[in-house]
């Protein structure tokens, strides 16, 4: 794929993602010129990239839903529910597109036809306020969104006008010119023309087959005149014009464009002379190129009417003169900049500020996973030298060597676990991008279940290892469509509950150490304790009496049972049955934990605390049953050397006292179902113990051996043993063999 | 389209217009008036720089490409000039805005570029900026 292609994608479904945020922004806040003016943007662009990348259909729909936003800019189209699902459902078919586009270079076949229905539904909306067929000549009541673009377009209105300002459709008829006429002469002559545009009526035929006495045009004028005297200057072609007035405030449309216009040229000019000054000096134009650069900043600054913010860069580039230190007038101009650019606080504008103003390389996720698993194989090696140092200290006797040997093996292997945490920096990605798409799924979801609720992000700039972030996406979507289903009450029930009808559903994350913290919160009903119990009881899983023993908070916990769902009724969003079990499992899978807590009538808060990256696993690597295992040293409390009379027999389970404690032993032979060396070989032989902990559960498993340890990064299993369970990932030994590494909390009995 | 009816103001603008074709000039010097600015207009570099130590200009366009002496080697040669002639702000016009054409201009000292073909409005705002054209 060519490089125009890959930037127009990655460019393209970033502009979807904040198209779709403003929608639901705007459909929640209701008029507000900025997001508008961004979405409004965002198509635009969207338009004109699908058009570089000639993807005609794209671009179709897309200038469908422009023009529908232009009218919605124009306050002539009031912001509903239809229109934005509308325009949300173009963004979607956009995406799908995107990715069609992607995979195979070309729009699916039925594009057109796709485009052509889009097309019609948003035009539809269109049409029902305004663009009523209009007679020639006559005022179409409502101003056609070419118009105010092309009044914003004009770069100076008269202020004071005796005339009004009338906006020119011409559609000259395809044989115009053997008609004898003329568009471009009879255009001229419409007097005070203040703009002109003109565009193909149908997309242009390829130039072998234009034919060029056909006239294709479309033109869009606005003139400071009266009718009389446009209806004279086109008397012999009235049926091929349109008149409209344009409304006064087609003025202040174009005075909110024309504001930030002005400030982002402003923003830009203060960039560039930021940049003319890091250029560096070159041999005797200090005072001119700070002189110039302070001089085009001030200029700019008073031709902006933010004259007072002149002052400070003027002091600071007589410091800076004074002391010959440029940076001086550097630390000045950017203090403006940020000035200007203080974005109005916002819960969700938090994440903008921080991508935004960061500079950053965009790199294949592939290549940084090929050299994470690089440095991945360099610890394996780093390993394996270490095991010949080793070796060789049992070997040869040269103690100057070997200890040479060791320190810079040792400074070699601080240096592949620097380049590990490095590289593992790489893959820190905002959690933003998993957040990101909740606003529009919690908007679709809220809306079909009739509920009325209000998502809020929060520490979208928290980072975390991209591993983690791509696995949390089902986790997460199911706790909020939990949520949504299940916690947040009807509006009914919260008027009556006393509650705000708006519910709150938040995604916090938070940094915690090396941990990331994600909240999910809702202010919904909470989990009812005794509903718990009882369904608990009907689905039989646990004894009757055991039931109705646990505390509220562990009734609660139940939801984490396989297959135990207290969902009434099965609904097509959060479904029934698969839960909260699989919710955990993926959690415990990257290596994280979830936890619970609810208030009945309140709300339900989950938390999951995560490792922020994958960062490298300890392994103590232990022989059973003629074969090797490693075990996660996180799990390993210490190793135990047991002579057989202090292993003591309770009914078939074998146990040994550990400080005032009994542990219970369990062969990991046995327990991997692996064959155990005849009973004989081993009487009499102490027992070696290896002492685990893990989930609160204390056991010792008794090995045959217990040899290295190994700093390992773990890969997940792959392929026929992608499903097995027991294990949580494989490493390559330092002697070359694949060693299975075991999760402990599955195999325990 | 073309703007109209500029609201008098105290003191205008001065800009230099620097370029060999006699066309583009032209183009620039009518749409400069017609904005309300004072223009004049040098056919080179060297030409500018007589211009430039001869009179005030509150702004000097400049062509990336001409003969003689060329739009880059003029804003290098006024930068070392005396303090007036020095901080002169620079607008140069560039064909192409490659990242070594952008470095190239900011390193001679331009303190803004546009890309041709240059829009009549484009212009006119950046103009009406850089020199300070009052608000």
């Amino acid at each position: 794929m060519n490089a125009l292609r890959e930037q127009f994608i990655s460019e393209a479904r970033e502009l979807v993602l904040q198209a779709t945020d403003d929608l639901i922004a705007i459909e929640r806040t209701g008029f507000d010129a900025e997001r508008l003016d961004r979405v409004f943007r965002a198509f635009h662009t969207l338009k004109g990239s699908a058009g570089v990348v000639e993807l005609p259909a794209m671009s179709f729909v897309l200038h469908a839903a422009e023009d529908l936003l232009a009218e919605v800019n124009a306050r002539r189209q009031p912001i509903t529910t239809s229109l934005v699902n509308e325009a949300l459902l173009s963004l979607d078919q956009i995406s799908k597109w995107i990715d069609d586009f992607e995979a195979s270079g070309a729009l699916p076949s039925d594009a057109g036809d796709t485009a052509r229905k889009s097309t019609e539904r948003l035009r539809a909306l269109l049409n029902e306020a305004s663009a009523k067929p209009v007679e020639s000549g006559q005022d179409s009541g409502g101003t056609p969104s070419w118009a105010s673009r092309l009044a914003a377009e004009i770069f100076q209105l008269p202020a004071k006008s005796d005339h009004n300002h009338l906006a020119i459709e011409y559609e000259p008829l395809s044989d115009c010119f053997f008609n004898g006429d003329d568009p471009l002469r009879l255009l001229q002559s419409v007097p005070n023309l203040l703009a002109v545009s003109v565009e193909p009526r149908k997309e242009w035929q390829r130039l072998g087959e234009l034919d060029p006495f056909v006239c294709n045009l479309r033109i869009h004028a606005i003139a400071k005149t009266t009718r009389s005297e446009v209806a004279q200057i086109f008397r012999f072609v009235p049926d091929q014009i349109r008149v409209f007035e344009l409304p006064a405030d087609a003025a202040t449309v174009r005075q909110v464009d024309r504001e930030n216009e002005s400030l982002a040229l402003l923003e830009n000019i203060l960039a560039r002379q930021i940049g003319l000054i890091q250029a560096g000096l070159q041999e005797g134009d200090f005072y001119g190129r700070l002189g110039s650069a302070t001089r085009v900043a001030t200029n700019a600054l008073r031709h902006y009417g933010r004259a007072e913010m002149s002052g400070s860069v003027e002091s600071a580039m007589e410091a800076a003169m004074a002391q010959k230190d440029a940076s001086l007038l550097l630390a000045s101009l950017q203090a403006i900049t940020k000035q200007l650019l203080a974005p109005p606080s916002e819960a969700l504008s938090e994440n903008k500020d921080g991508s935004a103003t960061r500079r950053s390389l965009r790199v294949d996720e592939a290549r940084i996973d090929a050299i994470f698993n690089l440095s991945g194989e360099m610890i394996v090696a780093r390993n394996g030298l270490m095991h010949l140092a080793r070796r060789m200290e049992q070997a040869a006797h040269d103690s100057d060597l070997i200890r040479d040997i060791r320190a810079s093996n040792e400074s070699f292997g601080r240096l592949v676990s620097d380049m590990h945490s490095a590289i593992l920096q790489l893959r820190m990605v905002p959690v933003d991008q998993l957040f990101r798409s909740f606003p529009r799924l919690v908007r679709d979801i809220s809306q079909r279940l009739g509920k009325n609720v209000e998502l809020i992000a929060r520490g979208g700039t928290t980072e975390c290892d991209k591993n983690v972030v791509d696995r949390l996406f089902e986790p997460l979507l199911h706790l909020v469509r939990n949520a949504l289903d299940h916690g947040v009450e009807s509006p009914e029930a919260r008027r009556a509950a006393g509650k705000p009808e708006i519910a709150t559903v938040t995604l916090a994350a938070t940094r915690s150490g090396d941990r990331l913290v994600i909240e999910i919160t809702d202010d919904g009903r909470g989990i009812d304790p005794e509903a718990m119990r009882r369904k608990a009881r009907e689905g039989g899983a646990s004894a009757a009496e055991e039931i109705d023993q646990l505390s509220d908070e562990e009734a609660i916990h139940l939801i984490f049972r396989p297959g135990f769902s207290t969902a009434s009724k099965v609904s097509d969003i959060s479904g029934r049955g698969v839960g909260m079990d699989v919710v955990r499992n993926t959690v415990e899978q990257v290596g994280g934990r979830i936890a619970l807590a609810s208030r009945f009538g309140t709300g339900t808060t989950v938390r999951l605390d995560l490792p922020i990256s994958v960062a490298m696993s300890q392994i103590m690597v232990v022989d059973a049953g003629g074969q090797s295992f490693g075990l996660p040293m996180d799990a390993v409390g210490e190793t135990v050397r047991l002579s057989p009379d202090r292993v003591a027999t309770i009914k078939d389970n074998k146990g040994f006292v550990l400080r005032d404690r009994i542990v219970p032993i369990c062969s990991l032979a046995e327990l991997m179902g692996l064959q155990l060396p005849p009973a004989k070989s081993r009487e009499g032989r102490a027992h070696l113990l290896v002492v685990v902990e893990v989930a609160g559960r204390v056991a010792a498993l008794e090995v045959d051996a217990i040899r290295d340890r190994l700093d390992a990064v773990l890969k997940p299993m792959q392929g026929v043993l992608s499903n097995a369970r027991g294990y949580s990932g494989t490493t390559v030994t330092s002697d070359g063999r694949v060693l299975l590494v075991l999760d402990l909390k599955e195999i325990l009995p | 389209m073309m703007p109209t009816e500029q609201s008098g103001t105290a003191a205008k603008a001065r800009v230099l217009v620097v370029d060999d074709s006699s066309l583009v000039r032209l183009y620039y010097l009518n749409a400069l008036k017609n904005a309300g600015f004072e223009a004049e207009q040098a056919i080179n570099g060297i030409e500018a720089i007589e211009k430039v130590l001869a009179g005030t200009y509150d702004l000097v366009i400049v062509d990336v490409n001409m003969p003689g002496m060329d739009g880059l080697s003029f804003i290098r040669d006024i930068r070392r000039r005396s303090e007036s002639v020095a901080t002169i702000p620079t607008l140069i016009i560039t064909t192409e805005a490659g990242e070594q054409d952008v470095a190239d201009a900011r390193s001679a000292g331009a303190n803004y570029y546009l890309v041709k073909p240059v829009s009549e409005r484009d212009l006119i705002r950046h103009v009406a900026a850089l020199a300070g054209a009052p608000p």
